[in-house]
């Protein structure tokens, strides 16, 4: 077992083949440098807690595929990423710092699906994006595809 | 800093010197978005085209990231990574493109080429994003199109010198491929006695005569032969001096290598037996070759590795018809994100997907006021466009800032 702690000085144990999904963790105790607890003090425990159900979950990723339980996996992918804004963006920051490639793959496609289809406006205020076009650029670059502008499926909201 | 005081000294108006004073350049790195640059651009390359387009307007950073070559080239792998493909059907004048990912294909969007005279052009070949069209009724008149991004270049064929004085010979084969050293697109048009490629960054034809074979002319009623894009190569089969995509034991694999500009031959493969029927097509980004046994009512799947070596994808079995009349008949589009075959069929117009762990063949009728000439198509960034444009303004509010 490797003991976890997180920001908020909460501490969790998780089974080594688990937490080895981790890349940095990984290389921290092949060096030997993870003799009692990991400090992450870029992550909090509620991120922490929804990472470690995710490695835990894909312990056995490669047994799925030969038992038959990759629809399992799928299904328990589709409702992970099943979170609000925020929260996804807080796993990302921590699936990126801890290199689980899988999971930053999975959060970054989740991302990129919510995003898809919003207006320029609300992504600009989901990501906090200062618009530092000015309104002859942002017109130009509207003249050239107008069409990318114009759409049913295009959604102003933020969430 | 020598460089700006004699910009500086330069006696030039006003405007475009204050512009050059102030200009900076602007990257990805000054993005003040929540998330750090490189999984802004993980999360970006997952977007489709339309989306892009839209976002270049949400900042400057993003703006210029999205228009660099850096990123079309990062996107456009992605997009073959995720198998981010529409089917491209054609009816009338009117392009339709479907969403494969659907079970029904449903309709994502209707495009009537944008010039006149292509309205009801032919889709000669695809190559990711790009497609060739060409004017039924113009022999020299060729568009290279990204529907994607709507955006085209009408280029013409090489004036034909060999034959001054005779009809202008005719296209035998064609093809399109990208050429990874220098992020160029070639088109390749082979006629009977020398072969021409255009380079998409050149805008220019070279013409060759060292074409490896001869190839005899097309009698009418011939088709022409447009060739399978893998990376870096386009592919085609030479059987008794034409050129066709059927391969058995009498023929020979030819194609054109991006790197060496050339035609060059490449042995077909051991399990192309006698009484074997097979077909060219691109399965993964990677050349493959589907049939078998004429006679068996199934056939193979085999892909080529990046290293020229063969090898067996799939099997698909329980076909209605013998191998060859299905191979003939089928055309072999692609594979779909899940693995799913898709093909074409003749003459009606008909997609035939087929499911390999259900072992399920199942077909669907699109429409039936037309023969849809059905290809997969990728959303790709790439710009078959000259880059004229964006040279006005923008002087007028940098002197502000």
């Amino acid at each position: 077992m490797v003991k976890l702690k997180s920001n908020d000085d909460k501490e969790f144990e998780v089974e080594e083949a688990a937490v080895i999904q981790s890349e940095m963790i990984k290389n921290m105790i092949e060096d030997g440098c993870a003799t009692s607890v990991i400090p992450l003090p870029n992550i909090d425990s509620k991120t922490l807690i929804k990472v470690i159900e995710y490695l835990n979950k894909h312990i056995n990723m490669g047994k799925a595929a030969e038992t038959g339980e990759e629809d399992d996996l799928k299904e328990f992918d589709e409702q992970f990423v099943n979170m609000g804004w925020e929260e996804l963006f807080d796993v990302i920051m921590a699936a990126n710092y801890l290199n689980i490639h899988e999971l930053m793959e999975l959060c970054c496609q989740s991302a990129a699906d919510r995003l898809k289809n919003k207006s320029v406006r609300a992504v600009r205020e989901m990501l906090k994006i200062t618009n530092d076009l000015t309104e002859e650029e942002e017109q130009e670059i509207i003249n050239d595809a107008p069409w990318a502008f114009e759409g049913p499926e295009i959604d102003d909201t933020v969430n | 800093m020598p460089k700006k005081k004699l910009l500086t000294s330069i006696n030039t108006p006003n405007r475009s010197k204050k512009k050059k004073l102030h200009k900076r350049k602007v990257t990805f790195e000054d993005d003040t978005s929540i998330f750090p640059s490189e999984i802004l651009l993980n999360i970006l390359t997952r977007l489709p085209v339309k989306s892009l387009l839209r976002f270049k307007s949400v900042s400057k950073p993003w703006n210029v990231m999205i228009s660099s070559n850096e990123f079309k080239k990062s996107h456009r792998d992605q997009s073959k990574a995720l198998g981010r493909e529409k089917l491209l059907l054609q009816s009338r004048n009117v392009f339709e493109f479907r969403d494969l990912e659907s079970s029904l294909l449903d309709l994502m969007e209707n495009q009537q080429f944008p010039l006149k005279k292509f309205q009801r052009a032919e889709v000669w070949c695809l190559c990711d994003g790009l497609v060739l069209l060409r004017n039924p009724r113009a022999y020299k008149n060729y568009v290279l199109w990204n529907p994607s991004t709507r955006e085209y270049r009408a280029i013409s064929c090489p004036d034909n010198h060999l034959n001054y004085n005779e009809e202008p010979q005719r296209v035998r084969a064609c093809g399109l491929c990208y050429d990874s050293s220098v992020g160029d697109y070639k088109v390749i048009l082979i006629y009977d006695l020398f072969y021409a490629v255009y380079s998409l960054i050149r805008d220019s034809w070279t013409t060759k005569t060292s074409f490896p074979c001869p190839v005899l002319p097309l009698l009418p009623g011939d088709l022409i032969s447009f060739g399978i894009s893998t990376a870096g190569c386009v592919f085609w089969s030479l059987i008794n001096g034409k050129i066709q995509l059927f391969v058995d034991r009498a023929s020979t694999i030819i194609y054109f290598d991006v790197k060496s500009d050339g035609v060059k031959n490449l042995s077909t493969p051991d399990f192309v037996g006698e009484n074997n029927f097979f077909y060219l097509a691109s399965v993964k980004g990677c050349l493959s070759l589907y049939g078998g046994r004429i006679e068996s009512k199934e056939f193979n799947i085999w892909i080529m590795e990046q290293d020229g070596s063969w090898k067996w994808l799939m099997n698909i079995c329980n076909l209605p018809y013998i191998c060859k009349t299905f191979v003939q008949d089928r055309e072999l589009l692609g594979c779909t994100r899940n693995g799913d075959i898709v093909s074409q069929g003749w003459p009606c117009c008909r997609i035939f997907i087929y499911y390999p762990r259900q072992q399920l063949l199942t077909e669907t009728e699109l429409s039936s006021k037309d023969l849809p000439i059905a290809s997969l198509c990728l959303d790709s960034l790439y710009s078959p466009s000259l880059n004229v444009k964006h040279k006005r303004k923008r002087q007028s509010d940098m002197m502000f800032n």
